[in-house]
């Protein structure tokens, strides 16, 4: 038998445990048991938006060449002159298998942000500090969906500029 | 005190209701039998308290200054020692002064300069084992520890600083597992809705446990617990109920009796924070109430003139309950 007096400190204790067990249910039950099966591509190193360009399309990867700057230097090779680094990201093994361009244009690709299995690839929301932090990280990449998220082991290269930027280029069909 | 004002203030309180006969009819048995009342409230803390309380805020100061100062020029042992040393010597001194009475207040000071040096003493440790600090898992694990060490030491010396720093900490790990759980799960939106979530159930939490600790020895964290509780549950529920045209009906409408709901509370209770955060919350109601919907209709200076009177009506009936109820409490 709860004693009366005790009542107050039992609420005040069951009031975070019940906001926890709620918000942990709410989370991870409607993706109990849906694992993500579709690979993507994505392109590190040199992709900022006066170097290469990677569109899809109709399913293929094109490079299209950045333009020559007007107040070119002949001596430097610019960074924009270098082509991004591809990569396969297996999902099932959690792994990242570098492939060259050729390789890449001959896999047919889904420029569409989500998997056809209800997945996308975004930055971490850097909400990870004192005190009121999650888990966040700004400079990692996760594989969300059916509000789960899961940390991808993704190479970063660094481009002479020191980017690490990551490209989303499609999902492996 | 003159005998004859201490009678007088005895009759004008019996009049309004704030004291029994029988209260004070203990009150003088006690009196009589030779037992005095315990002044160990914080509320009542004199001048050597005071200063004892300013030396440890300026030793933490120091040791602070003296970290900062000197942290790349420090192995991993003196850092170690630097924070988590102290903060264990401090704790160390603190039990040892606790065993006699004339030092038992300055022991509060050394619990103080632990309790604030530990939780960086316990992140140099795990980062120098090559954990990553900037997880919220390390702040779970840490603030568990923290909790857990807290509590043991309530249990054994029951202190009150000890039951406010288990508060304190035990506060930061339920930030810190609910970040653990939400993770990367959630969009931005989601997340400043789980935050104000967090708010409100701590907000609640306090309000429960100064309630529960009205009637203990713990009772000088009440007012605390109070203000901070009402605070922070009135703060976060008028934070859910949202700005148009993204507001959220149901917080919107449930406001108006959870703020009247803590300023009528306030009379049982005899909690000016009640009084004072409900009055407040509801006039920062009744201004978001207008910006929200009555500035295009009305014009902005008209709804200003009509929140303006509402206002002062809310300051009016405040100030009454103050006279009427609280007037008496400190």
């Amino acid at each position: 038998m709860i004693n009366k007096k005790n009542l107050p400190l039992l609420l005040a204790m069951s009031i975070p445990v019940v906001m926890i067990v709620v918000l942990a249910l709410s989370i991870y039950l409607p993706g109990m048991g849906k694992q993500p099966k579709q690979d993507f591509v994505y392109a590190t190193g040199n992709i900022d938006y006066s170097g290469y360009q990677y569109p899809v399309v109709n399913g293929q990867v094109q490079q299209i060449e950045p333009r020559p700057l007007k107040m070119d230097f002949p001596d430097q090779k610019f960074a924009s002159s270098v082509p991004a680094n591809f990569y396969r990201y297996d999902v099932k093994n959690n792994t990242s298998i570098s492939l060259q361009f050729d390789a890449v244009q001959k896999l047919r690709l889904s420029p569409s942000i989500e998997s056809s299995d209800g997945y996308t690839v975004e930055r971490g929301n850097g909400e990870g500090n004192f005190p009121f932090g999650g888990g966040g990280d700004y400079n990692s990449w996760f594989l969300k969906g059916h509000n789960r998220a899961s940390k991808l082991k993704v190479k970063l290269d660094s481009s002479p500029y020191n980017y690490t930027n990551l490209q989303f280029i499609g999902w492996v069909e | 005190m003159e005998k004859q004002q201490l009678l007088s203030e005895i009759s004008q309180a019996a009049t309004a209701g704030i004291v029994t006969q029988n209260e004070v009819l203990g009150a003088y048995e006690k009196g009589s039998s030779g037992v005095l009342p315990q002044q160990e409230d914080a509320k009542h803390l004199g001048l050597s308290g005071v200063m004892y309380y300013i030396g440890g805020a300026v030793i933490f100061l120091g040791i602070s200054v003296l970290l900062f100062q000197n942290w790349d020029n420090f192995n991993t042992f003196t850092k170690i020692a630097s924070t988590f040393g102290v903060a264990v010597a401090a704790y160390l001194v603190g039990i040892l002064m606790e065993k006699y009475e004339e030092y038992r207040s300055v022991s509060q000071v050394f619990f103080l300069i632990s309790a604030l040096v530990s939780p960086v003493g316990l992140y140099v440790i795990l980062d120098k084992l090559g954990l990553d600090v900037s997880t919220a898992s390390v702040g779970v694990l840490v603030f568990l520890i923290l909790t857990a060490i807290y509590l043991a030491s309530f249990y054994l010396y029951r202190r009150t600083i000890f039951t406010l720093f288990s508060i304190i900490f035990g506060t930061i790990l339920f930030h810190y597992v609910v970040g653990w759980i939400v993770g990367e799960s959630l969009s931005s939106d989601n997340l400043v809705k789980v935050f104000e979530y967090r708010v409100l159930a701590i907000g609640l939490m306090y309000l429960c446990l100064g309630y529960y600790f009205k009637e203990t020895s713990q009772k000088a964290l009440t007012g605390v617990l109070y203000a901070f509780g009402s605070l922070g549950f009135l703060g976060a529920a008028l934070a859910l109920g949202g700005w148009q045209p993204n507001q959220n009906v149901f917080w919107e409408l449930i406001y108006p009796l959870l703020v009247f709901g803590v300023i009528f509370l306030s009379i049982p209770l005899k909690s000016k924070s009640f009084l004072t955060f409900g009055s407040l919350f509801l006039i920062g109601y009744i201004l978001k109430l207008t910006g929200e919907y009555f500035t295009e209709g009305l014009g902005w200076p008209l709804a200003l003139v009509l929140s303006g009177l509402v206002i002062m009506v809310v300051g009016y009936y405040a100030v009454k309950i103050n006279k009427k109820y609280l007037t008496t409490i400190s």
